[in-house]
């Protein structure tokens, strides 16, 4: 029988092993804190030009961004990044001994999404406090705690869409690019750079079936105080359905995915 | 190997095991049998392309069968991976397999970890690991500053770590000194007086570092005695 520590200890594994490769370059932290600079130095200046009736101040239209960009470095995260590093793994040959290994393949990459997501938490921290320092970005008040458990029902909500990008990255060797096109499109559609409702009515629907425009709202509403399409706890549910709905079949896909590769011998080709 | 071994506990037990590629109208191997007895060294040689890997890789449960069933210490990956993989350490061919930023020890670390040891086991056999394979002197150095050789001897450690019943080896002798050969002859022996098997796969023609017990071929996708 493998324990749950045991099997716990082999996710840490995972974690510990991204966190030391991240931290084994110098500057890569630093240089991801001059990203966030330098992403908010434009959206400031930018925002100097925005005065509409949904943004009547810049001020209103930056705070909207910030939060937009603080969301989609975790949507990258585990859209992105995770299914990038399964590529790496696969190039490299490291996948091979997660295969063999007890801890197993599927487990494997569901534990390679939590460094990159921690990561980027702390990137969406580091952010809003360079906002409100530098460029003056004024939070809601005690709310902004509520953030924290939204944010992480968010990245949860994130997750099955991870797992489902890195079976499809087991499969074609290359789907690391849909990884990236979801977040573009997402990045569009979903509300970051401007209101969803500012589209054509034919494609608001895509604000429907994806967990990222209401983690965006809602985090909107906790941290700077906007109005919510629908009601919080609406909202909430919503996240958490995705999470606790989605994440069991993206396993059983990845799982899926893991043993047609073992079949075709394919699982450690790149 | 046949019914002769039936009352012998087997380390690995293979049966009927055939593979072919897609698009391929000849297999890599087919109908392929082997018992294993506990503690004994087998080594598979043939020619380049023979199909030597892709055993290798259907032993370890990377690639799936088309036929037939691979049981180690008499269970299946099918019937339980996590069982099965316990039992298992592999050193494929190459160089690969190594995360360049890591040290020698914080690999060994992982592998123990991911294999599941028990936490007050890993020490022990880390240290053992370290001891064995010669390690000691680089073991806080980043993979990317080893020679190929001292990169090898860590992922054979890495093979070896968990006290699996069975190694499998692909061309082990990759990089290695003179030294380094003697290091994993002493590792086979050891390993098989600790009552473990070994599979060493190398390319014909090809001294290995200790005399095996079995000496097989695999020809023609067929495995027979050598």
């Amino acid at each position: 029988m493998t324990s749950r520590l045991g099997l716990l200890d082999g996710v840490l594994a995972i974690v510990r092993r991204d966190a030391a490769i991240y931290f084994s370059y110098r500057f890569r932290a630093l240089s991801q804190a001059l990203i966030a600079v330098f992403s908010l130095t434009l959206f400031y200046f930018v925002s100097r030009l925005v005065g509409v009736r949904r943004f009547p101040n810049p001020e209103d239209y930056f705070a909207y961004v910030v939060v937009g960009l603080v969301i989609l470095q975790a949507l990258t995260a585990t859209l992105a990044l995770v299914p990038n590093n399964l590529r790496t793994e696969l190039v490299a040959g490291t996948f091979e001994r997660l295969v063999v290994s007890p801890l197993g393949p599927a487990a494997a990459v569901a534990a390679m999404t939590i460094f990159p997501v921690v990561a980027a938490f702390a990137t969406g921290v580091v952010t809003l406090l360079i906002a409100t320092t530098l460029f003056g970005l004024s939070l809601a008040g005690t709310s902004v705690l509520l953030a924290i458990p939204v944010a992480v029902l968010a990245i949860l909500a994130f997750l099955p869409f991870a797992l489902l990008v890195a079976a499809l990255v087991l499969l074609s060797k290359q789907a690391g690019n849909i990884g990236n096109l979801v977040v573009v499109g997402l990045s569009l559609a979903g509300g970051v750079y401007f209101p969803p409702e500012l589209m054509p009515s034919w494609i608001r629907w895509v604000t429907e079936v994806q967990p990222f425009t209401p983690a965006l709202e809602l985090l909107r509403h906790l941290l700077i105080g906007a109005d919510t399409t629908d009601a919080p706890g609406v909202e909430i549910v919503r996240l958490a359905a995705f999470a606790v709905l989605m994440t069991p079949p993206a396993y059983w896909v990845l799982t899926a995915a893991v043993g047609l590769c073992r079949r075709r011998g394919t699982l450690i080709e790149y | 190997m046949g019914a002769g071994f039936a009352a012998v506990a087997a380390v690995l037990e293979l049966r009927g095991l055939s593979k072919s590629w897609p698009g391929s109208s000849v297999p890599v191997f087919q109908d392929v049998g082997l018992f294993l007895p506990k503690g004994t060294h087998i080594l598979i040689e043939g020619s380049n392309g023979a199909g030597k890997t892709t055993l290798l890789r259907v032993i370890a449960g990377l690639l799936s069968p088309d036929t037939g069933e691979v049981r180690v210490c008499d269970t299946t990956a099918e019937a339980g991976r996590v069982a099965f993989h316990r039992e298992i350490g592999l050193a494929s061919a190459g160089n690969s397999g190594l995360y360049a930023r890591l040290s020698a020890r914080h690999h060994l670390s992982f592998a123990a970890r991911i294999g599941l040891v028990e936490r007050r086991r890993r020490t022990p056999l880390i240290e053992r690991a370290v001891e064995r394979f010669a390690l000691a002197e680089f073991a806080t150095r980043r993979v990317d500053r080893l020679s190929m050789g001292q990169r090898q001897r860590l992922r054979l450690a890495m093979a070896f770590l968990h006290e699996p019943a069975l190694v499998l080896l692909d061309e082990p002798l990759t990089s290695l000194d003179s030294a380094g050969r003697e290091i994993l002859a002493e590792a086979i022996g050891a390993h098989r007086e600790a009552g473990r098997s070994v599979l060493w796969c190398g390319p014909s023609g090809e001294a290995p570092a200790v005399s095996p017990d079995l000496h097989m071929a695999l020809a023609d996708g067929t495995l027979r005695a050598a």
